[in-house]
């Protein structure tokens, strides 16, 4: 039998092949995180005013967008391809299959999120490359990754996913964007940790809560 | 057993009419109005006991669901499905209420106040729910699926609403009506309609349940004969 480590760098090996072939996840994701960011830039303008009220939203609410989009279209892939049934044939756990299907999209997004930054910091003049704003993009990362694998499994068999997706899962992690709306607001703004500090210590607990719980349930996910 | 159920339930809905009757006069006859607010006050009596049963109907959604994992009876998926489409009504009820009260009070029709935000926001989860049981093919995955959504939408609730209370105090919502600083000041009267509208609007919860149930117990009747009826037929070919 081979070990869990093994066992996962199979399963993430597996995405990222089938991401390779095509590049289907990312592209989509940065095509249309940058489209909406943009369309927000010239719609409402760039000033340090418009900045200043809506920036923070105007970038997070581009990544859950386009993140939303790109966790369907790797799910779809998976369906597409067969994986995703030959996977349940294996015999290893739920958990470990949640795990491997997190890290490769935990990688897309997290490839997709900086992209968004660099544009948003481009169209904004915002100082948007330091620690505080890479660790919270990490937890959003991490969090959307592993509440998204469960969620874009359950909805394969569902007509009409792609509304019915976004209008679960953004509405659940609703406290992961307005953390993170919040703790970008206060860096933007030049405030300190005292700040922000809550927001950062929520943003963790959620993901502590709904990461364990999407991998504890995940196996309801797969089973016929 | 049918008899004495259908019995039970005129009994249920008896209570209950007299009960609204009586919940209806106490709020537009006995119950004096408002000195800050005048007549738009009493949508109070409305809002604050649907919300209620909202918040009540999460609950028992999230036990049901639970219940259903554990057992695996479609009795409890019965109860879950029914309870969340009567709380969903109940739920829009108390976001229209609570509109059409902040706009004289506020000045504005929506604002950033947590209480909103919370209620909004579940109402669009427990809008998804229904929609994924309406889109997902009937059986026992749909049932399972449906349950976990559940159950993590009930967990979501409180954190929600904490986040809500952070962002409202980050970002102070435009509450500046003439009476956004009123202090709760409730006096008898008005204590005890809100009292009785609350029982009156929990029993009018129970007997609505009370129908739905009825319905999803038929539905799953006409489901099995169904595949009976299919199995037959093709036993005959």
């Amino acid at each position: 039998m081979p070990g869990a480590l093994q066992v996962l760098r199979v399963l993430v090996a597996k995405d990222f092949r089938l991401e390779s072939r095509n590049r289907d996840v990312v592209l989509s994701v940065v095509l249309f995180a940058l489209l909406v960011v943009a369309l927000f830039a010239i719609s409402i303008g760039t000033s340090q005013s418009v900045a200043e009220v809506a920036g923070p939203g105007i970038l997070w609410a581009g990544f859950a967008f386009s993140g939303v989009i790109g966790l369907a279209r790797s799910a779809s892939h998976e369906q597409a391809g067969g994986s995703a049934s030959l996977v349940m044939l294996a015999p290893v756990s739920s958990e470990l299959v949640w795990l491997g299907k997190t890290v490769g999209n935990a990688v897309f997004l997290g490839v997709s999120l900086m992209a968004i930054l660099g544009v948003y910091a481009l169209f904004y003049d915002a100082a948007v490359f330091r620690w505080e704003v890479f660790l919270i993009s990490l937890i959003v990362v991490i969090g959307f990754s592993g509440i998204g694998t469960l969620f874009s499994a359950m909805m394969l068999k569902v007509r009409a996913r792609e509304t019915l997706l976004p209008m679960m899962f953004l509405p659940l992690t609703s406290p992961l964007l307005l953390a993170a709306v919040s703790v970008t607001d206060a860096l933007f703004t030049g405030q300190g940790w005292s700040e922000y500090g809550t927001w950062m210590s929520l943003a963790l607990a959620f993901d502590g809560v709904f990461v364990t719980g999407s991998a504890l349930l995940y196996h309801h996910a797969l089973e016929e | 057993m049918r008899i004495k159920t259908v019995f039970n339930r005129r009994a249920l809905h008896s209570v209950t009419l007299v009960a609204m009757v009586f919940a209806l006069w106490m709020m537009f006859r006995w119950v004096p109005s408002d000195i800050s607010q005048g007549a738009v006050q009493r949508i109070l009596y409305l809002h604050v006991p649907v919300a209620w049963v909202s918040m009540v109907a999460i609950v028992v959604v999230a036990f049901a669901s639970v219940m259903y994992l554990k057992t695996r009876d479609p009795k409890w998926d019965r109860r879950a499905v029914s309870v969340a489409e009567v709380g969903l009504v109940f739920g829009a009820v108390m976001l229209v209420s609570g509109i059409v009260w902040a706009r004289p009070v506020w000045l504005v029709w929506w604002t950033g106040e947590a209480k909103l935000t919370t209620a909004l926001i579940l109402f669009f989860i427990y809008v998804a729910y229904l929609m994924f049981r309406a889109y997902f093919p009937p059986g026992d995955q749909r049932r399972r699926i449906a349950a976990v959504i559940a159950i993590l939408g009930a967990i979501d609730t409180p954190i929600i609403y904490f986040a809500s209370v952070l962002f409202q105090e980050s970002h102070p919502p435009a509450v500046i009506g003439p009476v956004a600083d009123d202090s709760a000041a409730v006096g008898a009267q008005i204590g005890l309609t809100l009292l009785v509208s609350t029982v009156a609007f929990t029993l009018l919860f129970v007997s609505i349940l009370a129908e739905r149930l009825g319905v999803a117990r038929l539905e799953e009747e006409v489901d099995e004969l169904r595949t009976a009826a299919n199995g037959m037929r093709a036993a005959e070919a």
